[in-house]
């Protein structure tokens, strides 16, 4: 019996655009594809900005991706995508091409990473050409409940816990009530056929129910990690290095780091006690923050330069390294987060995390076990903890010994593996109610 | 050579023969269009004075005539009149009083005549009696129709070129006293015109104002048009001591078609017998651009509702008849095989915002009702059927449900394109949707469609409306009398309220239901001529429907198990947008009144 096809379906490639969720998913295609369980064939979006040349062939937007029979492109244009709605708008991206790509493949599985330019009729259609497939639907954010690029946070800057056609048109007062309203209509209707959902945080699972999405249609899976080298603890000695690793942005905090660390010098318990707590600002993209942003970054940093240290971009293989550099890694954003991506790393690398007390790294952070949690957005607070890490004795090894164990990418393919066996052995699916003559 | 035999004796056509004039008097007969023939003649004794004319017949089957003193010899009676050709093609023989006529078949061949000569041959006549004769001359573009009016209509702004009285035109200047300026002018039809100007006379009482048609009728608007102050044009004068209400506005109607836009000319006349004329500019005949202009004056109708009785009423009446006189279907296109024998038939207008279908689809699909129910979408925006197509074609090939569009060839409103959706419906009910309402789950449509089918004597039924918000925008009608207007108001029950508030919650009869989702059955829709379109752009044809139901004995009822959203967006509340409001609750007000008070106290309806 040949082995049943999982079809995946991302907004982007890793060899156009590295992000988490299209790193993630390119990982496990070809973790699947070394696996014995099902063939993977992954569909990866891509069109303008990155692919400037237009629709590459009259006819098909398919461009197969390099030395991998089962990698495709598929080229969409952002001019024609209906962000608000997320519905491509020329249909026949997914009556023709989407459709005939089912058709040639006939996928046991559809498996959706992320639609975002290519519309959240993809799932209609899936279900449509393949009513016994079965389709999975992995939540990476919260982009079909918040329109403020699924931040849920205000666009002044504010946490939100919920969205409503009010609440939504108060954020965005050019769109009526009606329309959020009429946009959540549209991305349900969508979402209804799909027959599980994947969510790699109970957070984001929570949000997703909250929203009316069934609670036991939803499975919390964490996302698996490549295996990677482990940092090991070493000697017991004050454990005053802080790493920050992510964009330099508002949303992540950097900035509240700095801030922290130069409230950190006034502390009593600080002075001299050991080595002169130290941060080291690990990534980039601050050219494409608001000039107010940078300014203030800027002014921080020059205020700090005894204490931080901007290190700027770095590649993935060069994190062990980094991670061995420091003790503690600090992840003091301001939003929700999902399923940090950075705290599966600092794990990995045996990195006790000092995390913001909210959403997704508030989960897989537990405070005096492996990390320590601060007040989200508060300096002061988080100077309290950064000084009760760098001062308090047996406190690192105590966390770092609580580290719990990052799946591997070969167990959550497993563990993905499985569910598939299941959906398509219990035959049940979300189908379509309308039955034409 | 044209002959025509007069009494028996028999004129030349320029009548030159001696015999003819002698014997009858006849002087002239000329061709003024392919269909109407003027005669003029002279006669000492023959013909008796006719006193007027009536208008109404002529040219079909009497002949009119005018009488006027023979120019010059101050003895006698001179006489015009009119001949319809297709007349005469059937009888060729008139009868003028004392005076019968046939005429030789070879005239009706003949060529036009200049009316030039026809001009000339009046113009040593009186002012006055070349005004009769004007008049009655236009009395021709009853006689013929279509295209065969425009030569014609041209003819007689030529003659009346040659032979109207000229006044002093008017000249608008801080200097001059006498002023009258006309600002727009409206065919309402070819017949009926709408006036906007202004006018003021420094010197003495203006007691006159005349409109004389581009063919030549002169109308007297004396006394019937209504006066309204004009800001603008007191700035220009300064204060006076008179009249303070220099503007104007009415309705008026010519006895006979009017069909040029260009030439109308008003005059006005004051007490010590000075006067001036003022040309309008164009008529503007474009059947929405008309109500929009009668709409929007009403706002300078104080307390009295004398322009909206005898104005704007009886105009907007007949623009609203020649909006839905010209309301045809244009194209009608199946996507899909459309179910047979559907229970029922939704019909949806949509104006403008076609991306409502879309939202409909991906709702649809999750209701299996659906697939056994015939979709009309009614395209109330022909510009947009193109689009329309393109749309239509896309989802109908990524949703797979089937529906039908209708192509109107104008926007027409809400109450037309309901009408023609109905027109091309075969299900066993009709359910009107506005394209702005979303269900709630699925299965509504069937609970409805059981509902009304088990219950007796029902006329209208109407579900539970939500905002987006999730509160109540439609539990049922009542009639609400208006604080300020005086005029009855639909109201909805518990508007605004949680749509869980437990009263909106029960089942009950109900004075009307909104037409925003409305069920009925088909065959009782049309037998009422469904919705009607006196009301201008929506508000009550809804509960007029529904009182016509009530008149028939039918019961309206509520049905709060099922649940859609009406998104109903906000609606600038401007001017003219208030004007249309205030003419509609009028006039159903005008319609409904005696009826609404007998449906009793709406709060008793409440729970």
């Amino acid at each position: 019996m040949s082995r049943k096809r999982v079809l995946y379906i991302v907004h982007a490639h890793p060899t156009v655009l590295a992000g988490g969720a299209e790193n993630y998913a390119h990982q496990l295609y070809e973790q699947m594809r070394d696996d014995a369980g099902f063939e993977p064939v992954l569909l990866a979006r891509t069109g303008p900005p990155s692919y400037k040349q237009g629709l590459p062939h009259l006819g098909t937007p398919l461009i197969p991706v390099e030395g991998d029979p089962n990698q495709y492109l598929l080229y969409t244009d952002a001019a024609g995508y209906d962000y608000f709605n997320g519905t491509m708008k020329n249909k026949g991206l997914y009556t023709e091409h989407f459709r005939a790509f089912l058709e040639a493949y006939r996928p046991d599985v559809v498996h959706f990473q992320h639609t975002i330019f290519l519309g959240m009729d993809m799932v209609l259609q899936a279900r449509r050409t393949l009513p016994d497939a079965a389709i999975v639907y992995t939540l990476h954010e919260y982009l079909p409940i918040c329109f403020n690029d699924g931040q849920m946070m205000t666009r002044k800057g504010a946490l939100c816990d919920h969205a409503s056609p009010r609440r939504c048109h108060e954020c965005f007062p050019d769109r009526s009530p009606q329309d959020f309203f009429l946009r959540e209509q549209f991305l349900k209707s969508h979402l209804d056929l799909v027959d599980l959902f994947i969510a790699p945080s109970r957070f984001l699972k929570n949000r997703y129910v909250q929203w009316g999405i069934d609670s036991d249609r939803i499975r919390v899976e964490e996302n698996g990690r490549p295996l990677s080298e482990r940092v090991e603890a070493g000697e017991s000695r004050p454990r005053a290095r802080f790493g920050f690793f992510g964009q330099f942005n508002q949303f992540k905090g950097a900035d509240l780091a700095i801030e922290a660390m130069q409230l950190l010098g006034d502390r009593p318990e600080v002075k001299g006690a050991g080595p002169a707590p130290h941060l080291w600002l690990h990534g980039a993209n601050l050219e494409y923050q608001s000039e107010e942003f940078q300014d203030r970054f800027g002014r921080l940093l020059a205020e700090n330069d005894a204490s931080v240290t901007l290190k700027g971009r770095y590649r993935p293989d060069e994190l062990p390294s980094l991670m061995a550099g420091v003790d503690w890694v600090v992840v003091p954003s301001r939003w929700w987060e999902n399923s940090p991506l950075v705290i599966q790393e600092a794990f990995q690398h045996h990195r006790p995390v000092i995390c913001s007390d909210i959403g997704g790294m508030a989960e897989k952070v537990t405070p005096g076990v492996n990390g320590l949690h601060f007040r989200v957005g508060d300096a002061r607070s988080l100077a309290g903890a950064l000084a009760e890490a760098a001062t308090t004795e047996g406190l690192w090894e105590r966390l770092h010994s609580g580290i719990p164990q990052v799946p591997s990418l070969k167990e959550h393919a497993g563990n993905l593996t499985g569910i598939y066996r299941q959906l398509l052995k219990s035959k049940s699916r979300k189908g379509i109610a309308y039955v034409g003559s | 050579m044209s002959v025509v035999e007069l009494a028996g004796v028999s004129a030349g056509r320029r009548a030159s023969s001696a015999t003819g004039r002698a014997a009858a008097g006849l002087d002239y007969a000329c061709r003024l269009s392919g269909d109407v023939l003027v005669l003029k003649g002279s006669t000492r004794a023959a013909l008796p004075r006719i006193p007027g004319y009536r208008e109404s017949t002529i040219g079909i089957t009497s002949t009119p005539a005018i009488t006027f003193p023979q120019p010059g010899s101050g003895r006698g009676t001179g006489f015009l009149s009119l001949v319809s050709a297709r007349e005469l093609g059937r009888r060729r023989r008139l009868d003028l009083g004392p005076v019968r006529l046939t005429l030789d078949p070879a005239m009706l061949e003949d060529k036009l005549v200049d009316p030039a000569e026809l001009a000339m041959r009046l113009s040593g006549l009186d002012a006055t009696s070349r005004h009769r004769c004007l008049d009655l001359l236009t009395c021709g573009l009853c006689m013929c129709e279509g295209a065969a009016r425009v030569p014609l209509a041209k003819a007689l702004f030529d003659l009346r070129e040659t032979l109207r009285e000229r006044l002093d035109t008017s000249h608008v200047d801080q200097r001059t006293p006498k002023a009258l300026h006309l600002d727009a002018l409206f065919s309402v039809d070819n017949r009926s015109f709408y006036v906007r100007g202004w006018m003021r006379d420094a010197e003495a009482e203006i007691s006159s104002l005349v409109a004389v048609s581009p063919e030549g009728r002169t109308v007297d608007l004396t006394g019937r048009l209504v006066r309204y102050a004009r800001p603008d044009v007191t700035a220009l004068y300064g204060p006076s001591h008179g009249h303070n209400r220099l503007g104007f506005v009415g309705y008026f109607e010519l006895p006979v078609p009017s069909i040029l836009c260009e030439g109308w000319v008003f005059m006005m006349f004051d007490g010590a017998g000075g006067s001036v004329e003022a040309p309008a500019p164009p008529v503007a005949d474009e059947p929405h651009h008309v109500r929009t202009a009668l709409m929007a004056d009403l706002i300078h109708d104080r307390s009295s509702e004398r322009l909206l009785w005898q104005h704007t009423f009886p105009a907007v009446s007949r623009v609203q008849e020649r909006l839905a006189a010209g309301v045809e279907i244009a194209e009608v296109c199946d996507y899909g095989a459309p179910p047979v024998n559907p229970e029922v038939s939704v019909i949806v207008p949509l104006y403008k915002r076609i991306d409502f279908c879309e939202y409909h689809m991906a709702q649809f699909l999750h209701d299996p009702d659906l697939a056994s129910t015939e979709l009309i979408y009614v395209l109330d925006s022909p510009e947009m059927a193109a689009e329309l197509t393109a749309l239509a074609r896309q989802l109908w090939a990524l949703y797979g449900i089937a529906f039908r569009t209708v192509v109107l060839n104008r926007n027409s409103g809400f109450s037309a394109a309901n009408n023609m959706g109905a027109s091309v419906a075969t299900g066993r009910r009709l359910l009107l949707m506005n394209s702005d309402v979303m269900p709630k789950r699925p299965g509504w449509l069937g609970e409805m469609a059981r509902f009304y089918a088990r219950t007796k004597g029902i006329g209208a039924l109407g579900p539970k409306l939500l905002y987006a918000e999730g509160s109540i925008q439609h539990a049922g009608m009542y009639f609400r009398r208006s604080e300020e207007a005086g005029t009855w108001l639909n109201a909805h029950h518990y508007q605004g309220l949680s749509g869980s508030f437990p009263p909106a919650n029960v089942r009950r009869p109900v004075h009307g239901v909104t037409g925003a989702c409305l069920m009925i059955d088909r065959k009782l829709y049309s037998s009422i001529g469904g919705l009607r379109g006196v009301y201008v752009q929506g508000d009550f044809e809804d509960s007029d429907l529904c009182l016509r139901l009530t008149e028939m004995g039918r019961t309206h009822w509520y049905l709060p198990e099922v649940e859609l959203y009406h998104l109903e967006g906000q609606s600038y509340s401007t001017d003219l947008r208030r004007m249309t409001f205030r003419y509609n609750s009028w006039l159903h007000t005008l319609l409904w009144d005696a009826r609404i008070q007998k449906l009793g106290n709406p709060k008793e309806a409440q729970v």
